[in-house]
């Protein structure tokens, strides 16, 4: 069984690699009034309407790492910054879909069936190590794609970090972000 | 007289014709002593043995003379049509298709011999051949029927995404385009890009109209569901539809395809009585089902009805005052709207299941979801033994609609271009104008991210009823105070999905030409959240 994963509010996910439907890039998210702060916004790809969901402020990342919007409004509306290279996936399982904008990518992930973690190792990225040293705000580069995790075991070099990937589904995710208050609040 | 037009213009009335002949022959196989279906046939046979006489083409008006002699003894009831005499009436219809498409001749031995046999059948008459006329099959009868429509064409709808699909990606390889050079942009280079993603963007605009369907095409789908399912259930169902014209999203229909089904099954199951019941009732023993479907400002509204019993309003009591332990008074106090809502509660279908009451409402949770899922919502309306109604509302999705687009903070939005009376600047407007401002940046919470507010929208607004109360609605008149406009544009509307359909306040999801999003507000339900949230 494949799996897709990705990192998120400091842990490492994996999504069964059947529902992911695409990784995209070069996106634009036009953020919505009135949703939760991790619902990003919208992005239409090829003739479809997705939502998009910070993944790490849905699963209680204390501070949003995307960085607050720019000042200037562009041609027919504005567009949070800082995302436009970032990769987004695109996810698609029976009557739902649903985009996530996770905090880094690892990419696929071989898992023997029936098992719901994994131990794989990561490239450590610059920009998350940034991150948590508390300096916010650097700019985004796109994640490097190992071609394909590394088998436990093997002797790892300084610039890779052992990670426990977690299996969610993609109902656990929906169900989460439907839960949260859409609309005005209430005066 | 050039003829040949006139024989362009005969081919294409006779595969009409041949097309309306076929489907009344299918209904009065089932209903074969009807004589009001025999005279249409009759007049449709009867047509085109008047186009083909003018035209001289003799085999075909020798073929629908004796056709037609033989409808019309059915029609007037003095001979009785059986089941062998319809066949061999399709094989008629067959033939003449045929003998349409190569312009009333027989062009080999096979159909010389076809076209013999079947005259000397039909001139045998009726009487005669009736009982036992042998069925003779065209030996064509895997040849597709000629009958091609010239303006159209059938397209897988898969192809169609996927064409749209390339079309945006050709789009998007625009931002991988190097920086150019002066030199390059003075050849004109820069003006030719321009001009050729401009083009591409209309392209791929009207691409995404090809998933435009019409509704009638896609009610079209349930005429043999429904015939099936009145057999089931031994109840006779006719079904009609209105306004069948309208165009909607093939995506949309397709999501309502299980829902719709869903909902004939319940109206030919629980809604239409039997034949004999509807009798004693003092109602034509045919049910009948009427879809009907209509725009209305930015939906899409379709009504599905029948003029069955209506819903068991005992039980939905019975299940109020169980499960919903309320007392009598408190049910008289609902409104029809929410009493009959009740039947979509889903515990309210497993009741039904347990109890001996004849569930209307076994799924309805299920057809609710969906139709929340499009960004839609239903209304049931329900007489006793006058028939129920099930009003669906949903998002013109994908509709083309002008709309002027707008900034408020960070948020691009927009209404539709007929909804807005004129655009101001903030310090042109009249005092009393001012009071009845609507500060759009507070309920949106984006007054805090540099919004100057420079622009007002004056809006028309229909106001239904209560709604004005409390509102800064004049004379069906609201200002809405928005940071700054972007246009007046073309936008692709698009379904909101479950959870955008929760904040209430948007219509749908409008896309530019260029790909980019503009959300559209619903005013309706924008006035209405503002005035419940307290907001001023």
């Amino acid at each position: 069984m494949e799996w897709f994963a990705f990192k998120a509010a400091d842990k490492y996910l994996g999504i069964e690699a059947q529902y992911i439907h695409r990784v995209v890039d070069e996106v634009k998210v036009t953020p919505v009034p009135l949703v939760p702060h991790c619902h990003m916004g919208v992005m239409y790809y090829r003739g479809e309407v997705f939502d998009v969901i910070h993944i790490g402020s849905l699963l209680g990342q204390r501070e949003a790492l995307y960085p607050p919007t720019s000042p200037e409004p562009a041609s027919g509306g504005r567009w949070r910054a800082g995302l436009e290279n970032s990769r987004i996936i695109l996810m698609k399982w029976p009557s739902k879909k649903l985009a996530l904008l996770p905090d880094k990518i690892i990419g696929l992930i071989w898992v023997e069936d029936n098992k719901r973690e994994q131990t794989v190792y990561a490239p450590r990225s610059p920009r998350m190590s940034a991150i948590d040293a508390g300096q916010a705000r650097q700019p985004r580069k796109p994640a490097r794609l190992p071609s394909r995790a590394r088998r436990p075991g093997r002797e790892r070099c300084g610039r890779e970090e052992e990670c426990t990937v977690r299996l969610i589904t993609p109902e656990h995710i929906w169900k989460k972000v439907s839960e949260l208050h859409y609309g005005p609040h209430k005066v | 007289m050039d003829l040949t037009k006139y024989e362009k213009i005969f081919a294409q009335e006779s595969e009409r014709y041949l097309k309306e002949l076929d489907d009344l022959l299918m209904r009065v196989e089932k209903d074969l002593l009807n004589r009001s279906l025999w005279s249409e046939i009759h007049g449709k046979v009867h047509s085109i043995k008047g186009m083909a006489r003018a035209l001289s083409l003799d085999k075909i008006t020798g073929l629908s003379h004796s056709m037609e002699d033989w409808c019309k003894e059915f029609q007037q009831g003095t001979m009785e049509a059986t089941a062998n005499a319809v066949q061999l009436l399709f094989d008629g219809a067959d033939l003449l298709r045929l003998l349409v498409a190569r312009k009333g001749e027989t062009d080999s031995h096979e159909n010389q011999r076809w076209y013999s046999s079947l005259t000397s059948q039909f001139e045998k008459g009726p009487e005669e051949s009736a009982n036992k006329v042998q069925h003779v099959d065209s030996p064509h009868s895997s040849t597709p029927s000629p009958n091609k429509k010239i303006n159209q064409v059938q397209v897988q709808y898969s192809l169609i995404e996927e064409l749209l699909g390339l079309s945006q990606e050709i789009l998007l390889s625009e931002k991988a385009l190097p920086p150019l050079s002066q030199e390059q942009i003075s050849s004109g280079l820069k003006n030719w890009i321009d001009r050729y993603t401009s083009l591409l963007k209309g392209l791929c605009f009207r691409l995404a109209q090809l998933r435009l369907m019409s509704v009638g095409d896609f009610f079209e789908l349930f005429v043999k569901t429904i015939r099936d399912l009145a057999k089931e259930h031994n109840k006779e169902v006719r079904f009609e539809v209105i306004g069948g014209e309208v165009q909607a999203d093939i995506a949309l229909l397709a999501n309502l395809r299980e829902p719709f089904i869903h909902l004939f099954r319940n109206s030919i199951a629980h809604g239409i009585e039997p034949p004999d019941e509807r009798v004693r009732a003092g109602k034509n023993p045919e049910g009948k089902i009427i879809l009907e479907a209509r725009r209305e400002r930015d939906s899409l509204i379709i009504s599905i009805g029948d003029d069955g019993q209506g819903i068991d309003r005992p039980a939905i009591i019975r299940h109020l005052k169980g499960k919903g332990s309320m007392t009598d008074e408190q049910i008289a106090r609902m409104s029809q709207e929410e009493f009959f809502n009740t039947i979509i509660s889903p515990d309210f279908s497993s009741v039904s299941e347990t109890t001996d009451m004849a569930g209307r409402g076994i799924g309805m949770s299920v057809v609710a979801q969906a139709i929340e899922y499009l960004g839609g919502s239903m209304t049931i309306h329900s007489e006793k033994s006058r028939g129920t109604e099930f009003i669906i509302k949903l998002p013109l999705s994908l509709s083309i609609l002008y709309a002027v687009t707008f900034y408020v903070g960070d948020y691009a939005l927009s209404i539709p271009t007929s909804n807005v009376e004129s655009i101001e600047r903030r310090d042109r407007i009249s005092p009393q104008e001012r009071k009845s401002l609507y500060d759009l940046r507070a309920l949106l919470g984006a007054h805090y991210n540099g919004g100057n507010g420079f622009h007002i929208l004056k809006l028309r607004h229909h106001t239904p009823d209560s709604l004005t109360s409390g509102l800064h609605a004049k004379n069906g008149q609201i200002c809405l105070l928005v940071d700054g406009i972007t246009g007046n544009r073309q936008l692709m509307v698009m379904p909101l999905g479950e959870l955008l359909s929760k904040v209430r306040i948007f219509s749908g999801v409008g896309i530019m030409e260029d790909g980019h999003i503009s959300m559209l507000l619903d005013l309706e339900n924008l006035l209405e959240v503002q005035t419940s949230s307290g907001h001023t």
